[in-house]
């Protein structure tokens, strides 16, 4: 599931151009949101510091006054502009899950019948809906991505914007021993230990996660374990042969198969090593707070600043560190779900040869349409059997053809070949589709035929509109 | 909008309940809950005082040694506890999905094995879907209340120490915070009350967009789709509902927002106020700077410690709604008697066989054959020679013997009868055939028979005893049954035939398989007896076509090899050589076995003893093959209809 970062940056920009064709309001509305958020502490950081360095020096109340008036002011825009963008994203996103649902569902309509009836399929359709629905990987994972990744870099610029001021006040001369904090090699060293702190944060954070990444496939048989036994009886059709055989039994064994729960494979993992990681990612970050504290602590001591400043600067630096962190974070999340983008891309991309013709069908008056077999052969992919062997006929107008044989004998085969969601595998001219390339299948199917005998389409819809779909 | 009904069990009452369930399957989750709020608790308040204290350091000028003792503290606080934190916060997932699991396997047992009738009931179903949407992911009352649990834990404490602190000050500064909390907190609520009380229109687009979505990927309806040109009209449906969604959404983002703008509006008004305050004591009084930048600190968390307080609750109360609903769903009313009901009596294992010299005493007994309508056809003594002859006077070791008794039943919200004054006994060892048009009433005079549905009047009896007094799980027992719709698991062939994970006897097995034709082509399976029936969970799995399912269900049927054996069209999905497989064995089947046929098909009415003809929910004729063509009745007329297309030289 590992990308490298070009990949990962890759499979995540397609991400957000597949969701910027369904909602281009979208990925602004979140930037602006994400500016707001970021920036907002900041705000409560510089106008508290403002007037601690007020009360703690010239002590003047219409200065005070200002500030107060000043600072609630602008924290009450901000939570303003804060409170509208987050309900505006939470809808959009709304929205766009609801489109992306759209996206797979346009997509399955458009395949090749060959594609629908292949397992493989249906496969990774389920295994996309089960990725989204552990943790909302894939698409779910990009607008938040997205968001945290703006948040943490206006978060920095920030940061750096307000601890400016914290290397360039200079500690007097006469604080003896305590000059040596005006060495720039501090500044290095303030660089160096958030960043280093933050990495390494970072660094358990992503070997705690890797733990769980390694147990995908364990989580998705699990949820599909849990989906499908622990919602068995909510079928009626069920209902008699449950009773009947006391399928209870079995289905209560096999559900103890779960591989969640404390004594399951990710439980032990949380009990031991991914929740270590996971605690010192947490605990680590908060050592950043303890340097920039002492630093800052010093330089106000030896008089490079006032009080009120240093909560100014703690606040910046511990808010930056924390942006630093998340930006690892986010970063690291992205490389997850890469290989979640890929599978659902994988979805999205399948060729849709059915619909390549550019000839329409004929449409005639007479309806004197005729269909011809020569030498025709089928078997599935994969299989080694052949389902259909050299058969040759031709479909006469006007006359009725009946297709009998025993069981596994592949009758409907014969009849689907012809319509034909099967595409057969040989024979030198096979049906019109065939010997005509280029015609489009979707009008052949409508031009020919008015019903699939079988199973009908089970649409609950009014028969006006079921009627009113093709029009012969 | 939907009406409000009281929920039966407070919050207090889910809450203990809750509490007990994990106290019986991971008392861990109590622990983590406790452990994680006192981490947090310490963890805020650490973050409460380091500033003030450390500015205090600055201020006063303590020696350098004593400022980096302080900063050393809280650091070392700080990091120890939000390290527990980020490991308990890990782990505190899995225990608790296992309280929600086993609510989940209660919840199964409820489906699985309540009476049949319940399944039916739109109460029932109503209640089950509310129970399921409270198990159904990790942010779901019963395993949300954990985190609920864990926040309101955290945000008392926090509480109890901003009070502390702020007990110091004027209590006005107090109230002003409670109550903008209190406003803040009315506002969110309203704009949630109007959502929950508008769910119903959400649940109807996901339920529209759910069974669209549903549709697209169904192999059977694809050729359809493509067929008759489906594609557009389904998108377009998609966009529409979506849209309709989206438009319902928009009134959702507007309540929000309004409720986010005056907990905003609050927020101003509490940080000005509390600010103003403390400037004048500041002034006034000469407060330090670290003391006021601890006072503004405790007012901050205080008014965020309040609106968790208030946001918990109302959490609690929307997961104690539903935990409400899964407990009056496990509670559900259960027509049939299940621990209560009487077992079923042992078979005698010296049952006498249903001969000759039984018969009097038989007819003495039971009244013969009671009447039925007055033109049904009596299984006569002149029928009877040739019965004999065919069947051996039934031949039979099993005891049970079936009656219904001025049987009637009507499906609930219908409007008439499906059956009406049904008198039938059926004799130990019988093979009974049931024939008759759609909507005869077959399928449910069979499920009668099985005891999934109690008679609306009248009694099914069971060697004379009401089936109602049984433990109905026993009567089951006694049943095998090939369903027109069945229920074939995601299992092992050999589990699906044995219907159990355990003790399987695979001898039998194969038996059960060879005698329902399917044994050929299991064998040919990469993984034999152990493949599994499906791919909905095991992606190596195969799908059995349509008549080797219907097999499989025969092989299931026959490896019970319980004393009454009910067919409802076995060969359906068979073609005719698979089909007279089937009925050359029927009588191997059958043996020492109480058995019900119904099928369409009249072949296989040449198999058994006595035929049912049933008409608009009657027993219209009764009698075997010859017996009811030689009636010219309706039966006659319908194996006419089906074998004249057989017959040489007939003109259509």
């Amino acid at each position: 599931m590992k990308g490298d970062f070009r990949h990962t940056i890759a499979a995540h920009k397609r991400g957000v151009k597949e969701l910027y064709t369904v909602s281009h309001r979208l990925f602004p509305v979140i930037a602006l949101g994400a500016v707001v958020s970021a920036l907002f502490p900041y705000v409560s950081v510089f106008f508290s510091a403002r007037i601690l360095s007020e009360l703690a020096g010239a002590h003047r109340a219409d200065v005070l006054w200002q500030w107060v008036i000043g600072g609630v002011s602008v924290i009450g825009l901000f939570s303003l502009a804060n409170a509208f963008l987050g309900q505006r994203q939470e809808t959009l996103i709304d929205d766009v899950w609801g489109r992306k649902e759209i996206l797979y569902c346009r997509k399955m309509f458009s395949m090749d019948y060959a594609d629908i009836d292949r397992q493989e399929i249906h496969d990774l359709r389920a295994q996309i809906t089960q990725i989204e629905n552990w943790a909302g990987w894939g698409f779910g994972r990009i607008p938040y991505a997205f968001e945290k990744t703006i948040r943490s870099l206006a978060g920095i610029l920030g940061g750096i914007a307000l601890t400016v001021s914290l290397f360039t006040s200079s500690v007097p001369e006469d604080a003896g021993a305590l000059t040596i904090l005006n060495n720039p090699l501090f500044l290095l060293l303030f660089a160096a230990v958030l960043i280093g702190v933050s990495l390494l944060a970072g660094k358990f954070y992503v070997k705690s996660e890797n733990y769980l990444n390694g147990l995908s496939e364990e989580a998705t048989f699990g949820n599909r374990l849990f989906s499908y036994f622990g919602y068995l009886g909510f079928k009626k059709e069920r209902s008699a042969d449950i009773r009947i055989y006391d399928q209870q039994r079995i289905i209560r064994a096999y559900c103890k198969e779960s591989p969640f729960g404390a004594n399951g494979s990710f439980g032990k993992l949380a009990k031991g090593p991914m929740g270590v990681y996971a605690g010192l990612g947490a605990g680590i970050s908060l050592l950043i707070t303890g340097f920039v504290y002492a630093f800052t602590c010093l330089k106000a001591w030896g008089g490079a600043f006032d009080v009120g400043s240093i909560t100014q600067y703690v606040g910046a630096a511990t808010a930056m560190g924390g942006n630093v962190y998340a930006l690892l974070q986010v970063y690291g999340e992205m490389r997850t779900n890469t290989g979640y983008m890929e599978r659902i891309f994988t979805y999205l991309d399948l060729p849709n040869a059915m619909y390549q013709g550019s000839l329409t069908t004929e449409k005639r008056s007479d309806r004197q349409y005729e269909v011809e077999f020569r030498d025709v052969s089928f078997r599935y992919p994969a299989s080694e059997n052949w389902a259909l062997r050299h058969v040759s006929m031709k479909f006469q107008i006007g006359k009725r053809l009946a297709i009998v044989g025993g069981e596994w004998q592949r009758q409907d085969h014969l009849y689907q070949a012809a319509l034909p969601p099967l595409r057969p595998a040989g024979g030198a001219d096979s049906p019109e589709r065939h010997r005509h390339p280029q015609i489009q299948l979707p009008g052949l199917h409508g031009h020919l035929l008015r019903r699939i005998p079988g199973l009908p389409a089970a649409f609950s819809a009014s028969g006006k509109q079921r009627r009113g779909q093709h029009d012969l | 909008m939907e009406a409000k009904t009281k929920p039966k069990y407070g919050i207090a009452h889910n809450v203990g309940w809750m509490i007990r369930i994990a106290w019986r399957v991971r008392r861990r989750v109590l622990l983590v809950c406790v452990l994680t709020a006192l981490m947090e608790i310490l963890y805020n308040a650490a973050q409460l005082y380091i500033a003030p204290e450390i500015l205090k350091a600055v201020e006063t000028h303590a020696s350098i040694e004593a400022l980096l003792a302080i900063i050393l503290f809280f650091t070392s606080a700080l990091f120890v506890t939000q390290g527990v934190k980020g490991y308990l916060d890990t782990y505190a997932m899995y225990p608790r999905i296992d309280v929600r699991t086993e609510i989940i396997g209660m919840l199964a047992d409820k489906c699985n094995t309540t009476s049949f009738s319940n399944t039916l009931d739109a109460g029932f179903i109503r209640l089950r879907e509310k129970a399921s949407s409270a198990t159904n992911s990790n942010q779901e009352a019963t395993e949300y209340i954990w985190q609920g649990l864990t926040n309101l834990l955290q945000h008392i404490g926090g509480f109890l120490v901003c009070l502390s602190i702020l007990s110091g000050l004027h209590p006005a500064l107090t109230a002003v915070v409670l109550v903008t909390c209190l406003i803040g907190f009315l506002a969110s609520r309203y704009a949630s009350d109007w959502e929950f009380e508008h769910r119903k229109e959400e649940s109807t687009y996901y339920a529209k967009k759910r069974y669209i979505r549903d549709k697209s990927q169904s192999v059977i309806l694809a050729k359809d789709i493509r067929i008759f040109g489906l594609q557009d009209w389904l998108n377009d449906l998609l966009d529409d509902v979506h849209n309709a969604y989206l438009d319902w959404r928009l009134g959702v983002e507007k309540k929000r927002l309004a409720a986010s703008m005056t907990e905003a509006a609050m927020t101003v008004a509490r940080n000005g106020i509390a600010y103003l305050y403390l400037i004048h004591l500041a002034l006034r009084e000469g407060i330090s700077v670290s003391s006021f930048a601890l006072y503004f600190g405790a007012v901050t968390t205080f008014s965020s410690w309040v609106m968790g307080i208030l946001n918990d609750m109302a959490r609690m109360h929307k997961d104690s709604l539903d935990i409400s609903s899964v407990r009056e769903f496990l509670e559900y009313p259960e027509p049939f008697r299940f621990e209560q009901g009487e077992p079923v009596p042992e078979r005698r294992p010296n049952a006498k066989r249903f001969s000759n010299a039984a018969r009097p005493a038989l007819e003495q007994s039971e009244g013969a054959f009671p009447e039925r309508r007055p033109n049904a056809k009596r299984f006569s003594n002149a029928a009877r020679p040739a019965l004999e002859q065919s069947e051996g006077a039934f031949p039979c070791a099993a005891a049970w013997e079936l009656k219904l008794e001025h049987v009637s039943y009507r499906y609930p919200s219908a409007e008439k009868d499906t059956l009406h004054d049904i008198n039938l006994v059926i004799h130990p060892g019988e093979k009974l055939a049931i024939v008759g048009l759609n909507g005869a009433g077959k399928t449910t005079l069979v499920r009668l028979l099985c005891g999934l549905f109690d008679p609306t009047e009248g009694r099914v009896l069971l060697n004379g005893t009401d089936i109602r007094t049984f433990n109905r799980s026993d009567y089951y027992a006694q049943i095998s049954a090939v369903f027109q719709e069945y229920s074939l698991l995601d299992v092992t062939v050999a589990e699906n035939v044995a219907m159990t994970t355990e003790d399987i006897d695979i001898d039998r097995v194969w038996d059960s398989l060879e005698k329902a034709g399917l044994k050929k082509a299991v064998q040919e399976l990469p993984k034999g007896l152990d493949t599994h029936t499906g791919r909905d969970v095991f992606l190596d799995g195969v799908l059995f076509s349509g008549g080797q399912t219907q097999r499989l269900m025969l092989a299931r049927a026959l490896y019970k090899d319980a004393p009454l054996l009910m067919l409802d069209e076995p060969t359906a999905a068979l073609d005719p050589i698979a089909e007279n497989d089937i009925y050359q064995k029927y009588n191997d089947m059958t043996r020492e076995k109480t058995s019900v046929f119904i099928s369409h098909r009249l072949a296989s009415t040449r198999f058994c003893d006595r035929i049912l003809f049933l008409a608009d929910g009657r027993i219209a004729e009764e009698g075997t093959h010859e017996s009811l063509l030689a009636l010219g009745g309706e039966y006659a007329k319908l194996f006419e209809v089906q074998s004249r297309y057989y017959q040489e030289g007939r003109e259509f």
